[in-house]
């Protein structure tokens, strides 16, 4: 199963960040063995939120040595993918099913983006079968990349912030995605603004309906915790908090988005069996 | 199937109209206001999306939702509470589809005198509740109870309500109108217990204690 994330503009819509507090509930919480990625040359932040430091930082090359897309890209050219050479190239998340596979350290952009034309698809194919999920947080735009792995995905995650620009350019320019198993995902959602979701699904009901679209509010703890590395342990932290806790309010937005992309994707979970887990958390 | 649907006739009241929704959604009320006056003082107050029309679709803001609409059956099946506000139109057709009158004026003659035209004298209107807010009350000769006098409207004493005038209560309004916050900090005691009483008329199943929790929340902005 792919679930990528994917967004109209970037910068705009906080992709990484949805994909890292829905992804890493979907991990932790209904034990999905999941693999968390990124295809993205330069300028993302998947790695840092979960282990203190970026694939590209100089100062942790040494942290991602033989680890990473790369390694892996390596491997698989060699030989057919098994468990073992997937979970070398990776970086166990602790105590959870997730893995991270941070992404290139290479200083090429035409050499990676040739290399990964030529490989991605039957490298994700070979990854499908090792792991329950895999996450992958794709370029923004009309990327070809980008349009490679959303064509071979199972579902699409579409970023969307409460910016009109931002909805308007992703309905308009992009019409043939539309088709395609999507769901809808606003993130650093202020419930407080005229454009609201439930404004959004009634402006744009064509596409739009409760089944296939969520946010995700913004949070000062979560923005905080992904700066210091923390993400997961946020998460943990967080997944029984009670009514009164100032974060209960984006715990259950995440889960409720969690849920309605593992029923989109056709993924058994139990929620019923979560909800408990959750009080018991406490 | 909606419990209470309230018109609201008579002067611009929507400052009560939308602190009393705000209350009700916090109690968990589903909550419809239609704005149906010629003012439309009410929707003045709530930041409209671009693209989206009041006239032709709901707008929810702050978990109220908000039309322009005429009340219709799917609304009356989906909300819990319905509030109208008329103005000074009539729509003798929709009242008769209230549970609920508030007949709204001040102490001016030019508002209190067209109190009585809004009414009508056939059955329907006779069997539906009527109350009276007379607000902005000032202390001078023309007192709540000769007003009530002279609108003339059989209107029982505890169904009258009477506010005050308040610099507090005039500024929030403003505030709120401006920001669309319909935030409760800063209002005065005798509006608190006429929202609360409001609340206590359309729910009287709704505990006073979760009423005042409600209210509590709101004024601290939650």
């Amino acid at each position: 199963m792919k679930i990528v994330y994917w967004s109209p503009m970037h910068g705009q819509t906080g992709t990484t960040s949805n994909m890292l507090a829905s992804a890493l509930y979907i991990g932790i919480q209904y034990r999905k063995k999941s693999l968390l990625m990124h295809t993205h040359f330069n300028l993302n932040n998947l790695e840092a939120p979960l282990v203190g430091s970026n694939a590209k930082n100089a100062d942790s090359i040494g942290y991602f040595q033989d680890v990473g897309l790369d390694a892996l890209v390596r491997t698989f050219k060699a030989s057919r993918l098994g468990k073992e050479d997937l979970d070398n190239c990776c970086i166990s998340i602790p105590n959870t099913l997730v893995s991270l596979l941070p992404g290139t350290t290479k200083h090429n952009q035409a050499s990676y983006a040739y290399e990964m034309n030529m490989v991605i698809l039957n490298l994700l194919r070979s990854m499908e079968e090792l792991v329950d999920i895999i996450f992958i947080d794709v370029c923004s735009g009309k990327h070809p990349l980008s349009r490679k792995i959303i064509d071979a995905s199972d579902i699409i995650v579409i970023n969307l912030s409460q910016n009109t620009g931002v909805i308007e350019n992703c309905f308009y320019n992009y019409p043939n995605l539309l088709h395609q198993k999507v769901f809808y995902l606003v993130g650093n959602y202020d419930d407080n603004s005229k454009y609201n979701i439930r404004n959004i699904r009634r402006h744009y009901r064509k596409y739009m309906k409760a089944s296939n679209s969520g946010i995700i509010p913004y949070n000062t703890a979560f923005h905080d915790a992904l700066c210091d590395g923390r993400v997961v342990d946020f998460i943990k932290d967080n997944l029984g908090c009670d009514k009164d806790d100032e974060n209960q309010y984006f715990i259950t937005k995440v889960r409720e988005v969690a849920e309605k992309i593992c029923k989109l994707a056709g993924l058994e979970i139990d929620i019923e069996e979560s909800k408990n887990r959750d009080e018991l958390s406490t | 199937m909606a419990s209470n649907i309230v018109a609201y006739i008579g002067i611009d009241n929507f400052d009560n109209i939308l602190y009393l929704a705000r209350i009700l959604s916090k109690l968990g009320k589903k909550v419809l206001v239609i704005d149906n006056s010629d003012s439309m003082s009410v929707l003045y107050s709530i930041p409209q999306p671009k693209g989206m029309n009041s006239l032709e679709e709901i707008i929810t803001y702050r978990q109220v939702d908000f039309t322009r609409q005429e009340i219709n059956q799917e609304m009356k099946e989906e909300y819990d509470d319905i509030l109208i506000f008329y103005g000074f139109l009539e729509k003798e057709k929709d009242i008769s589809e209230c549970n609920r009158i508030v007949f709204v004026t001040d102490q001016y003659r030019y508002n209190y005198s067209r109190i009585p035209d809004m009414t009508c004298e056939k059955g329907d209107q006779c069997q539906i509740e009527q109350d009276l807010l007379i607000k902005d009350v000032a202390p001078m000769k023309i007192t709540p109870e000769i007003i009530v006098e002279r609108i003339g409207i059989p209107i029982r004493k505890e169904n009258v309500s009477v506010l005050y005038h308040d610099e507090r209560d005039y500024t929030n309004s403003l505030v709120c109108h401006y920001n669309g916050s319909f935030g409760l900090k800063g209002i005065s005691k005798q509006r608190k217990a006429y929202l609360l009483e409001e609340v206590k008329k359309l729910h009287p199943d709704i505990d006073i204690h979760l009423s005042r929790t409600a209210f509590r929340r709101m004024r601290k902005g939650r």
